[in-house]
């Protein structure tokens, strides 16, 4: 069985149109994408805003006088978001001099005059002011609200303590929540496709009724379970290498993917849809007495379906399907591995990681048992 | 060695083999002769149990063969019709890789692909790909792939097919040689002259049956006709022509502007006879030749057709 493998592993190698296929043009669209697309990676990316507080002692300069001053206006600005949020406590002076370093991007005053400053670089004004009127109209609210009912100032209070748990429903893990980075997404997931063709291109190399080689490879001693899982092996590996090389290369030399210690769900993602594609190759290689051709342009149109579906050729697609037959995404096995990718390398959200992986290992299952129920004849109506 | 038992398989309406009959001794030659569809690999697929057949029974080295016949198969080399090798391996490595299905060990294996390669005359090809060779030994390597493991029994499917007269001559005397160094040889062809060349036995198919099945001298004895001579340049008289006429075992005697033409009944040659009759007679002729019948008069005589299409 290895010794097909090998051979198989070392013909899939050589064959120079498959190789181009599945590999070169995967390679060849991700640095086309990365020189069309890449200018616009990251441009949602949430940069690290750093503020100083300045309390009512703003006179003071000593800083540690001036720490010591904070009030709730400071708490409310360092529970907003200490990952792009850093507020710094200082004295006037101090603020004055970073603001105009540039080392922070604005000035949050305490007291009972609340006021902002903001540096020449307005790019962040809209954000900065944000803050602080939430917290007034807050602040005017329960002021109210005690004056006119203090009997509701708790419900109050906590009401708006429980504001985040309503607005927060996954953990945001990644580096950035770009569509762009769904093309580089939807490419992965064409290539994994594409391992489609080697699962056919294997398939009618073992069948006796598909081919001259595999008319000699069953009349000879090789027994049939053998050289299906030597035909579905080198397949799957096959693809899943160039899955691998396509991944290294958008990682370590374009950038424009992350990898950065999620590399086994992403691997194990690739492994399930690269088996995916190799079972659907091997399905259509067995099934129905059509040509090489004719099985190679079904092959075809299945792969660029699911990738256009995935949002390869068009950003959101997927989206569209999602809100009018969200059934497709879920049978799309483009669909289920840019969405596994999204889960794992934006969001940190595992239950959708865990179904896109569990779905195409299932659907993998089921073309394979079915190619397996095709393949196992051993004697042929016709050859 | 095989014994073939009222082997019938249809397609659909049309029927491949009716009631088919073979028996096939071990060490010998055997030829399947037939007009293309007359069944040829038709037998030869459900031989290899990869045709499922409507009735009958195939048996080859005492057992019946079954798809999952392994060990019977291990013992068996099969040559395709089509050419069946890698395009991406080279001619060694193609050779490497059919043997190592049969010979798993490594050191055995180099041995016999070697001797594989120089038997088809391949060598100084071994690093090129299919693509680069000629046709002629595209069909050797296709042989050199069937034959490397030295099976017992060997079946060549058409193996000749589109090959130039050079190439055919070397795979035919390979043919011989394998059959002389002990391995029975099945050979399917549609050429009269390759199988009247190498076989020792000859079964003529023509619609799925065996119309004839023997020698190619007892296939030749079982046909009416016989020696055809003739003879350019000749002058007779009415009743010199008669006489001739009237020669044991003459069976037709045309003669057209001084071109005679005998055709004799049964085997053996009868020139020296009509010569001595000649000489008797003083009669002279310009140029005089003798034709004895081909395989292709037997098939025509028990068809009514040319054997080629």
């Amino acid at each position: 069985m290895f010794l097909i493998m090998k051979r198989q592993l070392l013909v899939n190698l050589r064959e120079k149109s498959n190789i181009f296929w599945t590999l070169l043009f995967p390679l060849l669209l991700a640095t086309l994408f990365h020189f069309t697309l890449g200018s616009l990676l990251g441009r949602n990316e949430m940069e690290t805003l750093s503020v100083a507080y300045v309390s009512e002692n703003a006179a003071e300069t000593d800083s540690e006088a001036a720490r010591s001053g904070t009030d709730d206006f400071f708490e409310y600005l360092e529970n907003l978001n200490q990952t792009w949020l850093k507020v710094r406590t200082m004295t006037d002076g101090e603020a004055r001099t970073a603001l105009e370093n540039d080392t922070i991007q604005g000035i949050f005053y305490g007291g009972s005059k609340k006021r902002l400053v903001i540096g020449e670089n307005t790019v962040h004004t809209s954000i900065l002011s944000q803050f602080l009127d939430i917290y007034e109209k807050n602040e005017a609210l329960i002021t109210r609200i005690a004056q006119e009912h203090p009997e509701h100032l708790s419900d109050a209070l906590s009401a708006l303590e429980n504001y985040r748990s309503c607005t927060r429903t996954v953990t945001f893990g990644g580096k950035s929540m770009d569509y762009v980075q769904n093309y580089f997404f939807a490419l992965i997931a064409m290539t994994c496709l594409y391992g489609s063709f080697m699962g056919m291109y294997n398939t009618v190399g073992v069948q006796a009724n598909t081919s001259a080689l595999g008319a000699r490879l069953a009349a000879g001693c090789v027994k049939r379970y053998k050289s299906i899982t030597a035909s579905l092996l080198s397949a799957w590996l096959t693809s899943f290498l160039e899955v691998v090389l396509l991944l290294l290369y958008m990682d370590v030399i374009l950038g424009d993917i992350h990898l950065s210690g999620q590399t086994g769900k992403i691997l194990a993602v690739c492994a399930a849809a690269t088996f995916y594609s190799s079972g659907l190759g091997m399905l259509i290689g067995t099934a129905g007495r059509w040509s090489e051709s004719m099985k190679n342009a079904i092959v075809i149109s299945i792969s660029m379906a699911c990738s256009f579906a995935a949002d390869l050729m068009l950003s959101g697609v997927k989206g569209f399907i999602e809100k009018h037959a969200p059934l497709i995404n879920r049978l799309n096995p483009g669909a289920l591995t840019t969405d596994a990718f999204y889960s794992v390398l934006v969001y940190n959200d595992t239950e959708k990681y865990f179904r896109s992986l569990i779905l195409l290992i299932i659907y993998s299952s089921l073309l394979f048992g079915a190619a397996v129920l095709f393949m196992r004849r051993m004697r042929y109506e016709s050859l | 060695m095989i014994e073939i038992r009222n082997l019938v398989k249809r397609y659909k309406d049309t029927i491949a083999l009716d009631h088919l009959n073979l028996d096939i001794e071990e060490g010998e030659i055997f030829g399947l002769l037939g007009p293309n569809g007359s069944g040829k690999t038709t037998v030869i697929n459900c031989l290899l149990a990869l045709l499922k057949f409507d009735k009958g029974s195939v048996r080859i080295f005492g057992e019946e063969m079954q798809p999952d016949s392994y060990e019977i198969k291990r013992q068996i080399g099969i040559v395709m019709q089509n050419v069946a090798v890698f395009n991406e391996l080279t001619v060694y490595e193609n050779v490497d890789y059919f043997c190592g299905l049969y010979v798993p060990d490594r050191r055995e294996r180099k041995k016999l692909v070697e001797e594989a390669i120089a038997f088809t005359g391949l060598e100084g090809y071994e690093k090129k790909r299919p693509k680069k060779l000629s046709g002629g030994l595209l069909r050797r390597l296709n042989i050199a792939c069937g034959i490397a493991h030295k099976p017992k029994l060997v079946i060549l499917d058409e193996p000749t097919v589109a090959v130039d007269p050079q190439s055919r001559n070397k795979i035919l005397e390979g043919i011989c040689q394998m059959n002389r160094q002990g391995s029975t040889i099945i050979y399917t062809s549609h050429y009269m002259e390759e199988v009247e060349q190498i076989c020792s036995r000859i079964a003529i198919l023509d619609k799925g049956r065996c119309l004839a099945l023997g020698t190619k001298e007892e296939l030749k004895n079982m046909i009416k006709t016989g020696e055809k001579v003739h003879l350019e340049g000749i002058c007779l008289t009415p009743p010199q022509l008669e006489t001739i006429r009237r020669m044991p075992q003459v069976f037709s005697a045309v003669y057209e502007n001084e071109m005679l033409t005998l055709r004799f009944e049964g085997s053996g040659s009868h020139l020296l006879g009509l010569l001595r009759y000649m000489e008797e007679e003083n009669l002279t002729c310009e140029r005089c030749f003798s034709e004895l019948p081909t395989l292709n008069d037997v098939f025509l005589e028990i068809t009514g057709k040319e054997l080629r299409d």
